[in-house]
């Protein structure tokens, strides 16, 4: 008879036995020790369950809890800056329009245009009479089927020290580029790092670029944004904006 | 018996314990799975009027001059951008990654970059494992006769030549719901 080598077989009242045999003796017994095992293991697997369903619902509560929290969070004003005006970052959003600007520190102007073909010189002009600002603008909108954001700098408004002044448009640098005989590639570069003059923009719409506020370093001012959001005209505005230093 | 009566139970108790496992993952699942039906997705707006696209010759990095007009009958996808533009240099990568599905169904992109520096062009390209045909509008003759006024803006072109499609800033080009609306022009009537 094929079975297991001869040492690992037993003698027992079951016939051939091999080494998970139980012992003879207590073989009487062997049922209700299993059972009391079979008890235990059922209990502590119970027990695993419940921690494992308690530890899964709260979890669930404490996802649940996250965009109640949002929701519940008092929106950031848009003029809410920090002590440090020059590297603070506005953003909003609302009415059609998610909007970010940040003034640009001097070095980081000089350095930038420097990057893109200009002169020590010329650089140093921009950032002194530039009033630099980077900015992000475009369609607040997530459906295909929201009103379409259009955005005229020209009809922004500054309420700085002086009369109410606008935005310095690429147009408006293309001619002093043109006076101070500035190379081609630069003027190029410097066209397209300026935010569009005017742009109409859909949803998940957006342009990155440079406004020129057109102030020196450190000037403080009030900026009225305006944009039209499908027929409506809207206007936003930011205070005690600082031009970079 | 006993031995028997064990391995039943133990057999119903290994289904229980799965059938537990299971509902606790899925309902894992649910919980953690993108909150994507109630968020914006990456959008591509219809061109009013679909105009054909002005046929442009640029050259690549390597000075071989590239026509649009080359790829009539493919889908084109024509993106404006400039290393120095932060969003452009954001979506190259998922542009990159969106290329390596699209080159299958014969979809070209040309990235054009506006104004020139072959060495910062040629650097961030290496960086990033780019691939696709990048052309240099040095003097932006073609950027400024495209309808676009900022940067980054991608067009896509339809197999007849013409504008089809239009995003103004970055997008995730490889988000599957941008890849199967480009990949979908080629099913239009001509």
């Amino acid at each position: 008879m094929a079975g297991p080598p001869f040492f690992m077989r037993l003698n027992s009242n079951h016939g051939s036995c091999y080494a998970w045999c139980p012992d003879p003796i207590q073989s009487n017994q062997t049922e209700p020790v299993i059972k009391r095992e079979w008890q235990i293991l059922m209990r502590t697997t119970h027990r695993i369950k419940l921690t494992i369903s308690l530890t899964l619902i709260g979890f669930l509560i404490f996802l649940s809890l996250i965009p109640i929290t949002i929701y519940l969070a008092p929106p950031r004003p848009a003029n809410a800056q920090s002590a440090d005006l020059n590297t603070s970052v506005i953003k909003w959003s609302g009415g059609g329009l998610k909007l970010e600007l940040q003034a640009m520190p001097l070095d980081l102007v000089r350095a930038f245009f420097l990057g893109r073909g200009f002169s020590a010189i010329d650089a140093d002009y921009i950032a002194k009479t530039g009033c630099i600002y980077r900015s992000a603008l475009g369609n607040n909108g997530v459906k295909s089927g929201d009103p379409a954001t259009v955005i005229e700098l020209t009809k922004w408004r500054i309420i700085g020290p002086k009369e109410p002044q606008v935005i310095q448009t690429r147009q408006q640098w293309a001619k002093i580029w043109d006076n101070r005989k500035v190379s081609k590639n630069a003027k190029v570069a410097f066209h397209w790092a300026l935010f569009p003059t005017s742009q109409s923009y859909r949803s998940s719409d957006y342009n990155w670029g440079m406004i020129s506020f057109n102030m020196p370093p450190g000037t403080r001012f009030d900026l009225e944004v305006r944009w039209r959001s499908g027929d409506v005209e809207k206007n936003k505005m930011l205070k005690k904006l600082e031009c970079g230093k | 018996m006993i031995s028997t009566g064990h391995k039943n139970m133990t057999e119903r108790s290994v289904k229980h314990i799965r059938k537990y496992c299971a509902g606790l993952l899925s309902c894992l699942l649910i919980t953690l799975s993108p909150v994507g039906s109630g968020q914006a997705r990456e959008l591509l707006h219809p061109v009013p009027g679909t105009p054909q696209a002005q046929d442009f010759e640029l050259h690549d990095l390597d000075s071989n001059a590239l026509k649009l007009s080359d790829f009539k009958g493919h889908i084109v996808v024509v993106n404006f951008w400039a290393t120095w533009c932060p969003p452009c240099r954001a979506e190259i990568p998922s542009m990159q990654r969106a290329w390596t599905h699209l080159k299958k169904h014969n979809v070209v992109i040309l990235a054009i970059h506006v104004g020139g520096n072959e060495d910062k062009i040629w650097s961030f390209l290496t960086d990033f494992g780019v691939d696709f045909p990048v052309l240099i509008d040095a003097n932006s003759k073609v950027s400024r006769s495209w309808p676009m006024r900022g940067l980054p803006t991608t067009f896509i072109i339809d197999p007849q030549g013409k504008i089809a499609l239009r995003a103004i800033g970055g997008r995730e080009w490889d988000d599957p719901a941008l890849i199967k609306t480009i990949l979908a022009l080629a099913k239009q009537k001509k």
